[in-house]
């Protein structure tokens, strides 16, 4: 397999050409690691050449992606040839991956910024509450993604701190209809005129409830492209 | 009236799909008019279990040749951000296939967020089947 690496300002491009196999997922994972150690996560695996993959190379780029996760970027992949599609969507993780179409719709994508801006109507109302504490405190999700959310609230509770270990309980109308529960810490707290902008990082959540908010982004995201024409 | 003609003289498939999970999300009724138009009646909740599965039949309609379709989806009652991406993919494939795909009759459960996601200025919607038919031609 042959792979090409393009920097850019922002993000790298890799693109693979040839058999993705046992013997060549080392030296991938090694390209991986160097474009995240001089300082970029946010990746494009370009596929469109590649004949052939196994499960060692895919579980290579769940590792990648995760490490660019961890770095607060993203690892997305474009052009999928059909022996790329086939094995992904065998594994199901065709919906663990975003796949797109083309190199600019991912760096479109991964310049936005991880986690998805909720706008005017689809904003949701999340319910805070702290263990130990009765009081219960009402947010707005301004930013989510599927490890961590942004809201909004107008009334803060003292007892809301940075480190505090909280429950959230909210739903997203547009994905399903059963409530979103999960355990979360605050990370940071920023005064945004009389209300209160909460940055929280999710501790506890289900794998169904992970897969569900990185479904829902995944495809507001996309919904909101087509609909303003692109 | 001329719509309303094919109606009466239309061919009628049973059509039913149950999603992988083993419920009966959504059950799909097949029609195939004597203008050549597919109206497709969905019935009960759209979400993302059940996408394969539309994406599948809209894909069977297009190998058939069948690219002029009608949605009626007056009986859904839930409809989901990937359900509403898969309106749109069949959107496009039907178009890309000569033909055109209208959605009729949507219910309050379908036509709220499509209107929320500001995306029914792009998908065809009408209120009845007679003129869905009628714009898929």
């Amino acid at each position: 397999m042959k792979v090409l690496k393009q920097t850019l300002a922002d993000a790298a491009v890799m693109t693979l050409d040839g058999e993705f196999d046992s013997f060549v997922t080392n030296a991938f994972a090694g390209e991986i690691e160097k474009i995240i150690l001089a300082g970029t996560s946010n990746i494009v695996l370009n596929m469109k050449a590649v004949t052939f993959v196994n499960s060692t190379a895919l579980g290579s780029m769940i590792k990648s992606r995760k490490a660019c996760k961890k770095e607060h970027g993203d690892l997305l992949v474009t052009e999928p040839s059909d022996a790329v599609r086939e094995a992904m969507e065998s594994l199901g993780l065709d919906r663990l991956f975003a796949l797109y179409e083309t190199n600019d719709e991912a760096l479109a994508v991964l310049r936005q910024g991880p986690g998805l801006e909720m706008e005017g109507n689809e904003e949701s109302t999340v319910m805070i509450s702290m263990p130990g504490n009765t009081g219960t405190i009402v947010g707005h999700i301004k930013k989510l993604d599927v490890d961590d959310m942004m809201c909004r609230v107008d009334k803060m509770n003292e007892g809301i701190v940075p480190g505090r270990a909280v429950k959230l309980k909210f739903r997203l109308k547009l994905y399903r209809k059963e409530f979103f529960e999960l355990k979360a810490r605050v990370e940071t707290i920023e005064k945004s005129g009389p209300a209160h902008d909460l940055s929280l990082h999710f501790t506890d959540i289900s794998d169904a409830d992970r897969a569900d908010i990185e479904s829902f982004v995944k495809d507001m995201i996309n919904l909101r492209k087509m609909s303003s024409g692109g | 009236m001329a719509a309303r003609e094919c109606l009466c003289s239309a061919v009628t498939l049973q059509h039913l799909v149950t999603p992988p999970q083993g419920e009966s999300l959504v059950k799909v009724q097949k029609e195939k008019q004597a203008s050549g138009a597919v109206v497709l009646t969905l019935k009960g909740e759209f979400d993302t279990a059940v996408v394969p599965a539309f994406n599948e039949i809209i894909d069977g309609l297009l190998a058939a040749g069948d690219s002029r379709v009608v949605l009626n989806m007056l009986r859904v009652k839930f409809l989901n951000s990937t359900a509403i991406g898969s309106l749109i993919r069949a959107h496009k494939a039907c178009g890309a296939a000569g033909g055109s795909l209208a959605v009729s009759q949507p219910s309050e459960a379908v036509r709220e967020p499509i209107e929320l996601i500001k995306l029914d200025a792009i998908l065809s919607i009408h209120d009845g089947d007679n003129e869905a038919l009628e714009a898929v031609g």
